[in-house]
C-alpha cells in the first residue's frame, strides 16, 4: 500500500541542491528550485499581454499555450521521477496495483513545494479529480489580483496533471519508454488523450482549486 | 535556507515560496512567452525575476550579496561571479547557467541570449545592496554559453546605470 506520507517526507528531506557547478541533474532532468511568484508573473503578465488588441477568441490561446508548458513539465519531471531509481527503491515496493503510480506520484508532487494535492476521485483509465490547496498559481493570483478570475488560473497544475494520466494510462510509463519527442506526441496529440479542466479554483473566488483530467 | 511547510506542501525562502520545476519547463515557458509576444517577453521575465530577487533579498539578515550567491547555485541555476560588480555596475559571469546549458541541450544553439531569469536576478542584488531602481534597461547579457558553448565558456552580464 502507497505510504503517501512517508513519500513526500523522504521527497522533501532529499538532497537536491546545486551541485559544483550550481546545478541540480536528477531524475533525467536539470531541475531549478525557482520563485513561485516569477512562474506566476511572466504567466499571467503573458496573458494580459497577449491579449491586447485581439478578439476574446484568439485570447483563449495563450491560455492554451500556458497549459501546453505544464504538459512539457509534467511528461520530463513526472516521467523522469517514475524512471527514478529512487522511485524503483521507495515507491515501487509500495505499489500493488497500476493505480498505485497515479497515488505514489501525487506523493511526490507534494514535496515539490506546489501546494497540497489530493486526489479526490481517480477512475481508472477514464477520469482523475484532484483537490489543490495553497496552489502556488491561485496563491500569486489572488494577492495580485484578488479573487474576481472568471475562469481557473492553475495553468501549470492543469497541464501537469493532464500529463500524469497521459503518462499512465494513455501511454505506460510503467514500462520504463523513452521520454523522446515520438512518445510525447503520441501522448498529447493521440485520439485517446486526456484533457484537464480546473473546476474550482480559488482565483475565481472557491475554496480550493480542483482539477478534473478526463479522456477527450 | 529552505524551510519546508509539511502541513501546506510549500517551501519558502526569505518568506518567497519557491518550487521545483526542471529545465524542459522553464525552457518551453520561456520560448513560448517570447514566441509570442516578443521582446516584450523578455522585459517581463528579466523584471519578474529581479522584482522576485528583491522581495526574497529584503528578508535576509547580513550579508545579502553573498547570500544571493550562494543561493543561486543552491537553488540550481549555476555559479555567480559577482567579483567585478560594484555601486555603479560592472560584469558579472555565469559559468554555467541553467538555462544556457538546458537551452543548447534541449534546442541547439541559440541566435540571441537567453539567460533572462539571471539578468533580472543580477538586477535584483544590485537594486537590494544599494538602493537602487535599475530594470530591463541596465542589463545585457553580452556573452551567451547556449550560443556555442564550445568557445564561450561563461555567460555574461553588463550592467550600466
Amino acid at each position: 500500500m502507497i505510504d503517501s506520507d512517508r513519500i513526500t517526507k523522504e521527497l522533501s528531506e532529499y538532497p537536491l541542491i546545486g551541485d559544483e557547478n550550481g546545478l541540480i541533474a536528477t531524475f533525467g532532468v536539470y531541475l531549478t528550485r525557482m520563485f513561485a511568484d516569477y512562474y506566476s508573473e511572466i504567466s499571467y503578465e503573458f496573458e494580459k499581454e497577449f491579449s491586447i488588441g485581439i478578439p476574446e477568441e484568439v485570447q483563449e490561446a495563450a491560455r492554451l499555450l500556458l497549459i501546453e508548458a505544464g504538459h512539457v513539465c509534467g511528461f520530463n519531471t513526472f516521467g523522469g521521477i517514475m524512471k527514478s531509481d529512487e522511485w524503483k527503491a521507495i515507491v515501487l515496493p509500495m505499489i500493488n496495483k497500476h493505480e498505485d503510480w497515479i497515488v505514489g506520484m501525487i506523493a511526490c508532487i507534494n514535496a515539490l513545494g506546489w501546494g497540497r494535492y489530493t486526489i479526490n476521485n481517480l477512475v481508472p483509465d477514464k477520469e482523475l479529480v484532484l483537490d489543490i490547496a495553497n496552489s502556488y498559481e491561485s496563491t500569486y493570483h489572488l494577492k495580485t489580483y484578488g479573487n474576481t478570475a472568471k475562469t481557473g488560473k492553475c495553468y501549470l497544475a492543469v497541464g501537469a496533471s493532464v500529463a500524469l494520466m497521459n503518462l499512465l494510462y494513455n501511454g505506460d510509463i510503467t514500462e520504463y519508454p523513452e521520454l523522446d519527442e515520438d512518445f510525447y506526441n503520441h501522448l498529447f496529440l493521440n485520439s485517446s488523450k486526456f484533457i484537464g479542466e480546473e473546476v474550482l479554483c480559488r482565483s475565481k473566488g472557491d475554496n480550493i482549486c480542483q482539477i478534473r483530467v478526463s479522456l477527450s | 535556507m529552505v524551510e519546508f511547510d509539511i502541513e501546506k506542501n510549500i517551501a519558502i525562502i526569505g518568506k518567497q515560496m519557491v518550487v521545483f520545476h526542471c529545465n524542459h519547463y522553464n525552457l518551453t515557458l520561456q520560448r513560448t512567452i517570447i514566441d509570442a509576444i516578443g521582446e516584450k517577453g523578455i522585459t517581463i521575465q528579466i523584471n519578474a525575476a529581479m522584482r522576485s530577487t528583491q522581495q526574497m533579498l529584503s528578508n535576509i539578515d547580513g550579508d545579502i550579496k553573498q547570500f544571493a550567491i550562494d543561493n543561486f547555485s543552491k537553488l540550481g541555476f549555476g555559479v555567480l561571479d559577482c567579483s567585478s560588480l560594484n555601486e555603479d555596475g560592472g560584469i558579472v559571469k555565469v559559468p554555467f547557467s541553467h538555462y544556457a546549458i538546458a537551452w543548447f541541450e534541449k534546442f541547439g544553439p541559440c541566435k540571441e541570449a537567453v539567460c533572462h531569469f539571471n539578468a533580472g536576478y543580477i538586477l535584483g542584488i544590485i537594486n537590494s545592496l544599494y538602493g537602487k531602481n535599475l530594470n530591463h534597461t541596465n542589463i545585457k547579457e553580452t556573452a551567451c554559453r547556449a550560443m556555442d558553448p564550445e568557445s564561450i565558456e561563461s555567460c555574461e552580464f553588463e550592467v550600466k546605470l
